[in-house]
């Protein structure tokens, strides 16, 4: 078992479903002590019941992450059993495409509130334990979205964006203390995300597995100490085309 | 419709698409200090609106946009300029100041936008300008707030700019460096030593005009404008 990984204590948010799932099951073989969290109690019973035929160090918690008082009692609960978060995967995202005329300001909120803010407040919430141990890896699930524009997808865009500068920032600010910060931003990948538009969109691509994006998280996480990969894309061939 | 316009930025494009013939709308937050602002433009004999409106408040948004169209018509220009700082290290942001930041640079810029496009899909033609920041296209320890908002405020304004682009609606986005208005009163002193130059807000100001006077069917979209020692911050990244 490597090194890096076994015994670390990690959270991922958004853990109960797609990518956040596939990176949860990996950082459990991989031997860590994996938390999740998510909203849906059934859907993180759901994916525990699988990572405890894994792993016995296993936590599942139901916190939504745009709200700061479940955030820090998340935190908590997770530092009270196993000690610090080592390992930060803000994975957690709501999907709601429209056009610009048609986006309420309702569903700008929601976006923002779990795609940007819930990024900052699980951010906020886990690096004081990170800089008192001098270690850390804080890994952000963006999207191909964050260096492309399209249309429909101005809010979500946004967010997306807001997550590469926001992650760049407290990189530089982290780095004299030993936490490491990446970006991964994901092309189309096979999940429950587009359940928000009624099913997965009818494009011409060769869908990512979540577990192959979850393979990008371990890659990173198993770096030598000094090496960085600040943005990893990853994405269809597709995307060669249009960005 | 120039968004915060009673200071800085705002105010210097106000006065030039004024003097430039146009007729003006202007909001702010702060009463007197945007009557004093109307009040300078008015003495340029420039036709000026002024609404007190706070952008990130839908109702305000609203007002500002019903009062514009009543005594001018539909809009032809947006500027969303109202823009506030937010800067402190990871560990001494706290929520409100991040919900404050965010709403105002954009859900500001979008609920602003929203109600341009109703109006200029309909006219099949407008211009949308965003005043962002260098702070959206680099990274800088210290900053990830006001940074997160402008990397935002670009990833919402380039996909509204392929949107809109069918109804022949032109956005531009113009990111200034430091530039010397009153944004740094609210941090009690400005991010660099007081020798080092600032770019004039009538120079930002100037580049509003230019983009207004494109010829039709030709486009620009993301713009800096920065003082020469800021060089070094661009295209450290993409
Ligand atoms: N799928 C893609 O093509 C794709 C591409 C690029 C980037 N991404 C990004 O990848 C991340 C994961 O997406 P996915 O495709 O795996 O989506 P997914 O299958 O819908 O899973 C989303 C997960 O996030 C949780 N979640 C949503 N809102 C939450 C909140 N407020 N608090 C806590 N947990 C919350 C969900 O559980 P509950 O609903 O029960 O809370 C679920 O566990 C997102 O950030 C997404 O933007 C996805
Ligand atoms: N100065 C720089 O170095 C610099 C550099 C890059 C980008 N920018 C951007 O340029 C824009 C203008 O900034 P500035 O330097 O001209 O700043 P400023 O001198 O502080 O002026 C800001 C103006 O916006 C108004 N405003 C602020 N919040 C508002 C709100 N919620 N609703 C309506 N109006 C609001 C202010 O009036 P009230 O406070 O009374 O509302 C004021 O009129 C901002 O978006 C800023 O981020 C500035």
């Amino acid at each position: 078992m490597n090194l890096y990984l076994e015994n670390r204590v990690a959270l991922v948010t958004g853990g109960s479903r797609g990518i956040g799932r596939a990176v949860a099951m990996r950082l459990a073989r991989a031997g860590a002590r994996t938390a999740i969290c998510a909203r849906s109690q059934s859907s993180l019973d759901d994916a525990l019941s699988e990572m405890r035929q894994i792993s016995p160090n296993v936590l599942g918690i139901a916190a939504d992450i745009s709200r700061s008082s479940e955030v820090e009692a998340c935190i908590r609960q997770i530092k009270d059993q196993w000690g610090g978060v080592d390992i930060l995967i803000n994975n957690a995202g709501v999907y709601q495409p429209a056009g610009l005329t048609e986006t309420t300001p309702q569903m700008w909120d929601a976006q923002f509130d779990v795609n940007l803010k819930g990024a900052f407040l699980m951010t906020r919430a886990a690096v004081p334990d990170m800089i008192e141990r001098k270690t850390g890896t804080i890994i952000f699930i963006s999207s191909m979205v964050a260096v492309m524009s399209l249309p429909d997808h101005s809010c979500y865009a946004a967010c997306k964006w807001g997550m590469d500068g926001f992650a760049g920032c407290i990189g530089q600010e982290l780095v004299d203390h030993g936490i490491k910060v990446h970006v991964i931003r994901p092309g189309f990948t096979d999940t429950s995300i587009f359940d928000s538009i009624g099913g997965k969109p009818d494009f011409d691509v060769d869908w990512i597995d979540p577990d192959e994006i979850a393979g990008a998280v371990e890659f990173l996480l198993r770096l030598p100490r000094h090496a960085q990969i600040p943005e990893l894309n990853y994405t269809t061939t597709a995307h060669r085309k249009t960005y | 419709m120039i968004s915060g316009a009673s200071l800085g930025i705002g105010f210097a494009t106000a006065r030039r698409l004024g003097r430039a013939g146009a007729r003006i709308s202007i909001c702010g937050r702060r009463e007197n200090l945007l009557h004093e602002a109307a009040e300078k433009l008015r003495g340029e004999q420039i036709d000026v609106l002024e609404i007190c409106a706070d952008v990130s408040k839908e109702e305000d948004v609203d007002r500002w946009f019903d009062e514009t169209a009543k005594r001018f018509g539909a809009p032809s220009v947006l500027v969303n300029n109202a823009g506030i700082a937010g800067i402190g290290a990871l560990m001494e942001l706290d929520e409100a100041q991040w919900d404050k930041t965010m709403r105002v640079n954009c859900r500001g810029a979008f609920l602003c936008t929203r109600r341009a496009a109703f109006f200029m899909k309909q006219a099949d033609r407008g211009r949308i300008i965003f005043i962002s920041s260098i702070a959206g296209q680099y990274y800088r320890g210290g900053y990830s707030l006001y940074f997160a908002s402008k990397w935002a405020l670009n990833g919402f304004a380039h996909s509204a700019a392929k949107e809109l682009q069918p109804f022949n609606i032109h956005v531009h986005i113009i990111c200034p460096g430091m530039t010397e208005t009153r944004f740094f009163d609210a941090y009690g002193a400005r991010p660099h030593p007081a020798e080092k130059h600032y770019v004039d807000p009538d120079a930002v100001a100037d580049m509003v005009e230019r983009f207004c006077r494109l010829p039709e069917g030709v486009d620009t979209n993301e713009y800096s404008i920065i003082p020469s020692w800021q060089l070094k911050n661009l295209g450290l990244r993409r």
